[in-house]
């Protein structure tokens, strides 16, 4: 739980430096509709997990990942399979 | 509503407003000039590198085989589909690369998306460079294999991805000769390294660079000298070849044995006898005359440096692909128009299909291309940036 809790608040402060200043950012916040990043900031975002967790994310899954939620999930999954 | 009418109704597509995609070019009796919006132009965005569709060789034996063997096959390869034409294009491409065996596809992106979908399923992994052409992310969605992006042109993030894999063995990795929007070649040296050095399988996709790299022009598997260490090269007879199809061959195995597995080689009409004898004259005369490459890359090597020193921004190297980076879409509508109206037709890519945070004004030059057209290009975009919508602000 504790570890969830470190990747969602990683993740939110990741995300809010990719953010125009003044957006709300929380855990359930659509990272496209509510937050506005663009497919590329989107994929800096996930290289960047990539590199500080030694895991490659599958391109299979990205499509079902929208929102902060979504990505610690994704995050906790391939951390354990690792 | 229904579901068509929602889907259409919430569609957007680049500049739609204006009238750039589907832009209709009339190609006017050779391969480097035609008419665009009532304008007389220079076409240098057309991916004829070696300037063939009006080759002479390559039209009488188009229209020798449309008069002999009809317009269209009518079938697939598997059924009525194989003319004597396609079975010796085959045999003429395997003795041209040294292949055990070439399969011939109707275009290149189904070359792609049915030797990949045929190569990888559910129990695989795939490892794309980022900047991968869509028939090769296709292929990958089709096969349903497990699919990394590994980061562009970066042998150091491959060698990381692959050590992440419980079974390197298990995975095709899939590079590009030359990338389609910037220009830039894979660094296929370092590649071919850590593919081998993981036991890994690796895909070359020679669209761009078959007919233009290379001692032969074999590609650029042949100018790094790794083509042993390479398990599948796909290409496409629409560039050099200047007609329409693809193949996909190997050196090291027979990849004829996919021939069923490969759904868009099985169950797709063979390309018509006239292309495929075009093909055939096209690849002799490739053989025949290594000129047309270098003339090709001189002109290539013209443009890159004068539109380098003009200011624009570039890929990283020579190449006959020459993408000049424009950070604003409305700018680039506009210079789009203005290369048009100063007689240059070049390919204007969106955002969506850019690999960076900018649209492109896709410039590909052709041996055919003369010292004058050469001049012409250089000579439109030097205005743009002089006194068109390009010039420095303030």
């Amino acid at each position: 739980m504790k570890k969830r809790e470190d990747y969602a608040a990683r993740l939110t402060e990741l995300v809010n430096q990719l953010a125009e200043a003044g957006t709300v950012v929380d855990v359930n916040s659509d990272l496209v509709d509510d937050v506005g990043l663009s497919s590329i900031e989107i994929m800096e975002l996930i290289e960047q997990l990539e590199d500080t967790y030694d895991i490659s994310f599958p391109l299979n899954d990205l499509a079902e990942i929208r929102t902060i939620t979504d990505m610690v999930k994704e995050l906790e999954r391939l951390v354990e399979k690792q | 509503m229904n579901l068509v009418e929602r889907r259409i109704a919430t569609e957007k597509l680049p500049w739609q407003d204006s009238d750039v995609l589907g832009t209709l070019v009339l190609v006017d009796g050779g391969p480097t000039t035609g008419t665009v919006n009532g304008q007389t132009v220079v076409l240098a965005g057309t991916n004829n590198y070696l300037g063939l569709t009006f080759h002479p060789d390559c039209v009488r034996a188009s229209a020798d085989a449309v008069a002999r063997y009809g317009t269209g096959t009518t079938g697939s390869r598997l059924a009525s589909g194989t003319y004597p034409d396609h079975a010796a294009l085959e045999r003429e491409l395997a003795e041209f690369y040294g292949a055990r065996a070439v399969m011939l596809f109707t275009t290149g992106y189904q070359a792609n998306v049915g030797i990949i979908s045929a190569l990888a399923d559910r129990d695989t992994v795939l490892l794309l460079d980022a900047q991968s052409h869509a028939s090769i992310y296709d292929g990958a969605t089709l096969s349903g294999a497990t699919t990394y992006r590994f980061k562009h042109n970066d042998a150091v993030d491959l060698d990381k991805r692959l050590r992440r894999l419980s079974d390197p063995t298990n995975a095709l990795v899939i590079v590009e000769g030359i990338y389609s929007m910037l220009g830039d070649s894979a660094p296929l040296v370092d590649i071919c390294e850590v593919v081998t050095r993981h036991g890994a399988a690796l895909l070359v996709d020679e669209a761009h660079s078959f007919g233009v790299l290379g001692k032969r022009g074999r590609g650029l598997a042949e100018a790094a000298g790794v083509e042993d260490q390479v398990d599948v090269i796909v290409g496409t007879f629409s560039k050099s070849l200047g007609c329409v199809g693809g193949y996909a061959l190997s050196r090291r195995h027979d990849l004829t044995m996919l021939r069923a597995a490969a759904r868009s080689y099985a169950y797709s009409a063979s390309s018509s006898p006239s292309v495929m004898a075009s093909a055939r004259a096209a690849l002799k005369v490739i053989r025949e005359n290594p000129d047309l490459r270098e003339r090709l890359l001189d002109n290539a090597g013209i443009t890159y440096h004068a539109l380098q020193q003009l200011g624009y921004e570039l890929g990283p190297e020579v190449s006959p692909i020459v993408g000049v980076q424009v950070r604003d879409d409305d700018l680039a509508l506009q210079a789009w128009h203005f290369l048009i109206d100063h007689g240059v037709y070049v390919n204007l890519v969106p955002l969506q299909a850019s690999p960076g945070p900018f649209c492109l004004l896709r410039v590909s030059l052709s041996a055919a291309h003369t010292p004058e057209q050469v001049d012409a290009i250089i000579e439109a975009f030097r205005q743009l940036r002089e006194t068109g919508p390009l010039r420095p602000v303030g």
